[in-house]
C-alpha cells in the first residue's frame, strides 16, 4: 500500500460507509418503493466529521514518517487478539447470570447492543493502540 | 536472550536526527524509540534496512544478550 493512499484511512473508510449507505437506500427503493433521506443525512454526518478529522490530521502533520508501521500493527492485532477474547469471557458471564436469573428468551436488539459495543470497543481501542 | 543494538549509539556518532531516521526507514518515531531502547525487535526486513541505513552488517547493529558477556 502506498503511503500516500495509506494516510487517508480514515477518510477513506467514512467515504466507504457512506456509499455503501446510498447504494443501500437505492436498493430500498427498488425493493420496497421508499428513499429515506434521513437515513443519508445520518449517514453523511456520522461520517463528514471522520474525513474531516483525517483532513485536518494530514494537513497538520509536517514530518514524511508513515500513520502505520510493522509495530502499530502487531499493536493492533495483539490488542484485537486480546479484546475479543475479554468481549467473549464478558458475554459469556453475563450469559450465565441471564440463564441463572430464569430468562429464556431476549430481543433480537440486545443482541445488536452487543454487537455495536464489540465494534466500538475493537474500534476506538485500534485508534488508541495505533498511536502509541 | 535479549536482543541489544547500538542504533542510538551509530545515530548519534553520525550527528543523524530520529526523525530523519524515521523518515528513511518508513517507520514512525514512536517505532524508532522503541527499538533504539529495545522495547522492541524489529523485524528481519526492517532490521535489513537498519543495516543497510548505516551501511554495516546486521551483526554489527543487533547483539544476542550472551554475546555480549
Amino acid at each position: 500500500m502506498s503511503r500516500k493512499f495509506s494516510k487517508w484511512g480514515l477518510a477513506r473508510s467514512a467515504m466507504i460507509i457512506f456509499s455503501i449507505t446510498i447504494l443501500g437506500q437505492i436498493i430500498r427503493y427498488f425493493v420496497n418503493g421508499e428513499f429515506k433521506l434521513t437515513v443519508i443525512t445520518g449517514a453523511f454526518l456520522g461520517t463528514a466529521p471522520l474525513a474531516l478529522i483525517n483532513l485536518i490530521h494530514v494537513r497538520r502533520k509536517k514530518d514524511n514518517t508513515p500513520e502505520i508501521d510493522e509495530r502499530t500493527w502487531q499493536n493492533v492485532l495483539k490488542f484485537i487478539a486480546y479484546a475479543s477474547q475479554i468481549l467473549f469471557l464478558v458475554l459469556m458471564v453475563v450469559l450465565t447470570l441471564i440463564s441463572f436469573i430464569g430468562i429464556e428468551s431476549i430481543s433480537i436488539v440486545y443482541l445488536w447492543i452487543i454487537v455495536t459495543i464489540n465494534m466500538l470497543v475493537i474500534g476506538l481501542g485500534s485508534m488508541i493502540v495505533m498511536r502509541r | 536472550m535479549a536482543v541489544k543494538n547500538r542504533m542510538k549509539e551509530l545515530r548519534l556518532e553520525r550527528g543523524i536526527k530520529q526523525i530523519e531516521m524515521a523518515e528513511a526507514l518508513q517507520v514512525t518515531r514512536q517505532t524508532m524509540t522503541a527499538v533504539e531502547n529495545a522495547k522492541y525487535n524489529p523485524s528481519l526486513e526492517l532490521a535489513l534496512k537498519i543495516a543497510k541505513y548505516f551501511d554495516l552488517s546486521v551483526h554489527d547493529i543487533f547483539i544476542l544478550e550472551e554475546e555480549i558477556e
